[in-house]
């Protein structure tokens, strides 16, 4: 089929331009909004990660400590 | 000798304050028994254990001790973090909400309704036709009723999520048509 072009009127058309130009204004919005998400995310992220680690570093010296009072003849 | 020294003494006490003797009364406190002194024994324990490196140890409590401090100044830090996105989620939907209204309300009602089809070459040659056969025929204007564009009115959501379910499926069915 022979393609055709296909014209809209548009009357206002002024009026749509800056409808669009809002219309992107607010999507920068949303999408810088959520940028600062994603960076929140991953500030919790490593904050997680950061308690793991502190997690298996307390463990490893409450085991230090539990060994040596309980087990003394092998330190 | 002593008792008697010590009667006299009382009695000068109490000549040099009669009228204070009931206030005074009242106001004594009750003696209280000298405690008996127990004499509390150190327990000594049973056995006593030898730590080869207690310094190592008292570092590694006191390390353990400051680390689950960071640990809890880290929960509040999280915490900021967590109210802040919370924040930001609650930005970001009325942002959407915004766009969805600019897109569906105003931009929508610029452009024209309903499915559009490109005319072609053939289809308006046929026209042509048709309007030159009824120039001929001097046919009397008959009006074409014309069959307004019903909005199509659906019943009210019940809550947000059927609206937009509705809008996605209504999107969903245009996609359809297009392709």
């Amino acid at each position: 089929m022979e393609r055709m072009p296909v014209f809209v009127r548009v009357d206002e058309y002024h009026d749509v331009l800056a409808l669009v130009t809002t219309v992107r204004k607010k999507l920068d919005e949303a999408k810088n909004t959520l940028l600062k998400i994603h960076d929140l995310k991953n500030e919790e992220d490593h904050q997680l990660e950061l308690w793991q680690n502190t997690l298996a570093e307390i463990e490893k010296k409450v085991d230090f400590v539990d060994h040596s009072l309980s087990e003394p003849e092998h330190f | 000798m002593t008792a008697r020294k010590k009667t006299t003494h009382r009695k000068r006490t109490t000549k040099k304050s009669p009228a204070r003797k009931k206030t005074t009364r009242k106001r004594a406190q009750p003696k209280r028994s000298p405690a008996k002194k127990v004499p509390v024994k150190a327990k000594e324990p049973g056995y006593m254990v030898q730590l080869s490196e207690p310094k190592a140890l008292r570092k590694d409590v006191l390390e353990t001790l400051r680390e689950s401090i960071i640990f809890m100044q880290g929960y509040e830090n999280f915490r900021k973090i967590q109210e802040e996105k919370v924040l930001l989620f609650a930005t970001l939907k009325t942002q959407v909400k915004e766009l969805d209204l600019l897109i569906t309300r105003q931009l929508k009602k610029y452009f024209p309704q309903g499915k559009l089809r490109a005319v072609t070459r053939s289809e308006q040659f046929k026209q042509e036709k048709q309007q030159q056969e009824e120039h001929v025929e001097i046919a009397p204007p008959t009006r074409v009723p014309v069959t307004p564009i019903m909005p199509v009115v659906e019943p009210e959501p019940v809550n947000e999520l059927n609206e937009l379910e509705s809008q996605l499926q209504d999107i969903e069915s245009q996609l359809q048509n297009i392709r």
